[in-house]
């Protein structure tokens, strides 16, 4: 055997140096996780090829947002124009039936309870909005009804597939790596193979996300994530649409575009939208499900809710209402005044009659020139009642 | 875009496939190399000292190759593994995909083949260089050894990744399941000190090429053989009825 080391083992070792020395320039370019940079560099330094191994692996962050600038990201999250074009489907059945349906439906978290007893009846083709603060087991309900999570007692019917339910989650996210497009395609593969390609393009152009069909979704901000989100929710064309604060990552434009979506969907499918925000059930579901603290505390027409709550009344004069307020306040059919902003009153009474017939006449007797006196009854009042 | 095309696009576009791949050939370029190498390289560092040494010979190029790669590949191999059947590490992305399948095992049967095929063609490349590699510095080797020796380390590494697997099933993160797989890996040669155990363990098949080299027959691993293709289906069946009963 020769004496001198060969020529190919220094390059065996001049490559290893390299790969160390690129390892730490790309250490200081890059972005880290689990441990700070210069932790990881004492790790590749010390235990060579062990901790650029694990580098690689685990410390370095490869699915960095795309080089798209956050101003031109953002204007990916404005406004586009929504045109959902639903596929061809036959006339609407006669018969509402419950196509998602509880039964004493009870979930714990240890001895937390999460959901008690509750007995949920969702109508075909209805949207429903499934109302409550944070906490009160908004996405618990959902989560059991899509599947990813066991009641602990209770059971659920549906009325559908599970494939053919339609989930969308409060903050989507996907493997950073794929495109938008990919994404998309990707859900109408799972759920509904038979559609055509063309059905991927087209949900994305409906969700306003035409323009980075072909970016990866690592650069994607939230309210593009949540389009995103949307478009592998619809794409599989399912009958129900289960959608868990669908418009909370949205700035105004988008959350007004979502409503308008979930509103023309629910012409022909049907969707139970979980929210905090009161004003979007009020704007799109006909039906309703308050729930606090794991218990439903009532299910029904938005409108019956709204005709069986206090009834209020909002009132607007030019000039000070101190007196007027008082006055109000002295009548025994008002339980409440308040004045929310000057020149401005909100009562609520027990006898619409009376209040209908006297206030104008104590807005005389004050000489106070009259703006507006409009039924004030809303669905915040009502949630606030109900759950208080 | 389909679950299958998904693992692929998550091997190569995470480029952790040049990770696996990369370990495997590394070692097995260094492994011959230091085995012809290794007494000219101590001595040029050795100052006075002489070490004496037997004269390498063509076996001990594969089995350098074999004993960096039992670790530092099988790391790569969890570390790759781990990355694709941690399913649940991201609950997001994990809630997007399982809506959308009827069955857990939709989603681990391309995960844990895709990722064992890669393992298993960088152990196949790895050992195809480190092959040449050998056979041109230290002299030929049997290629009937060789073959099946290849054959009993892609079978382990089979058994591995279904280790990863039922790993991940019990732990959500992807650093906490390649730690705890190395952990069940690495140990797992440890209980092959009760001698009468030792020839049913799959860890047998890792290094069985060296053996095979050195004169063992094919049937001496049978029962290793054995053992893996029964346990490594149940470690699956348990992993994806895991994965299935897991809440998000």
């Amino acid at each position: 055997m020769g004496t001198e080391v060969p020529g190919a083992v220094w390059i065996v070792v001049a490559v290893a140096a390299a790969i160390g020395i690129a390892a730490l320039v790309d250490l200081v370019r890059s972005d880290v996780r689990l441990l700070p940079k210069w932790a990881w560099a004492i790790l590749i330094l010390a235990s060579f090829p062990l901790g650029l191994i694990l580098y690689v692996a685990l410390g370095r962050v490869v699915d960095r947002p795309e080089d798209m600038p956050a101003a031109e990201a953002a204007e990916h999250t404005g406004w586009r124009p929504v045109i959902f074009t639903p596929p061809e489907q036959g006339p609407p059945g006669e018969v509402v039936e419950a196509v998602i349906a509880t039964s004493g439906l009870t979930k714990m978290y240890g001895d937390t309870v999460a959901l008690a007893d509750v007995d949920l009846q969702v109508p075909r083709g209805r949207t429903y909005g499934l109302i409550g603060p944070n906490g009160a087991g908004k996405t618990t309900m959902l989560s059991i009804l899509a599947g990813l999570r066991r009641p602990t007692s209770g059971t659920v019917d549906l009325g559908v597939s599970r494939q053919s339910l339609g989930v969308l989650v409060d903050t989507p996210l996907f493997d950073p790596w794929l495109t938008a497009r990919e994404v998309v395609d990707l859900a109408r593969n799972l759920t509904n193979p038979q559609l055509p390609d063309s059905r991927t393009e087209q949900i994305l152009t409906e969700v306003g996300l035409a323009e980075v069909v072909d970016r990866r979704v690592g650069g994607f901000s939230r309210g593009m994530l949540q389009r995103l989100g949307l478009a592998g929710c619809l794409v599989g064309d399912p009958e129900v649409l289960l959608l868990d604060e669908p418009s909370s990552a949205l700035d105004p434009a988008g959350r007004r575009e979502v409503l308008d979506l979930v509103g023309r969907l629910a012409h022909h499918k049907t969707v139970v939208l979980s929210t905090h925000i009161l004003a979007d059930v009020q704007q799109v579901c006909e039906m309703v499900g308050v729930i606090d603290r794991g218990r439903l505390l009532y299910q029904g027409q938005l409108t019956d809710l709204l005709a069986r709550t206090s009834t209020a009344y909002s009132v607007h004069v030019r000039g000070p209402v101190n007196a007027l307020a008082d006055a109000l306040r002295a009548e025994p059919w008002t339980s409440e005044v308040t004045e929310p902003a000057p020149g401005r009153l909100r009562l609520v009474v027990s006898d619409a009659g009376r209040a209908e017939a006297e206030v104008p006449r104590l807005i005389g007797e004050h000489r106070l020139p009259l703006v507006s006196f409009n039924p004030a009854t809303d669905l915040e009042t009502a949630f606030l009642e109900l759950t208080s | 875009m389909n679950l299958w095309k998904l693992e692929l696009a998550r091997l190569t576009r995470t480029y952790r496939w040049m990770l696996l791949f990369g370990v495997y050939a590394f070692f097995a370029v260094l492994g011959p190399l230091s085995a012809r190498y290794l007494n000219e390289i101590i001595g040029q560092f050795g100052g006075d000292v002489t070490i004496i040494a037997p004269d390498p010979r063509p076996v001990d190029g594969i089995a350098q190759f074999i004993g960096n790669v039992s670790q530092l590949g099988l790391l790569a191999v969890a570390v790759v593994a781990a990355g694709a059947l941690a399913l649940d590490a991201r609950p997001e992305v994990a809630a997007f995909l399982r809506t959308k399948v009827s069955r857990a095992y939709d989603l681990m049967l391309p995960r844990y083949a895709v990722s064992t095929g890669a393992a298993i063609g960088a152990l196949l490349v790895g050992t195809a260089i480190a092959w040449a590699m050998t056979e041109s510095l230290l002299g030929s080797l049997s290629v009937g050894a060789m073959l099946v020796g290849t054959l009993y380390g892609a079978l382990y590494l089979v058994f591995a990744v279904a280790v990863v697997a039922v790993v991940a099933g019990f732990l959500r993160s992807q650093v906490a399941t390649v730690f705890g797989s190395l952990a069940v890996l690495l140990a797992l040669p440890m209980v092959a000190l009760i001698e009468p155990l030792r020839p049913w363990l799959p860890s047998e098949l890792l290094a069985a090429i060296g053996a095979l080299l050195e004169g063992a027959s094919a049937g001496d691993f049978a029962r290793a053989v054995i053992v893996t293709l029964v346990v490594t289906p149940a470690l699956l069946a348990l992993a994806t009825r895991r994965f299935a009963l897991r809440e998000l």
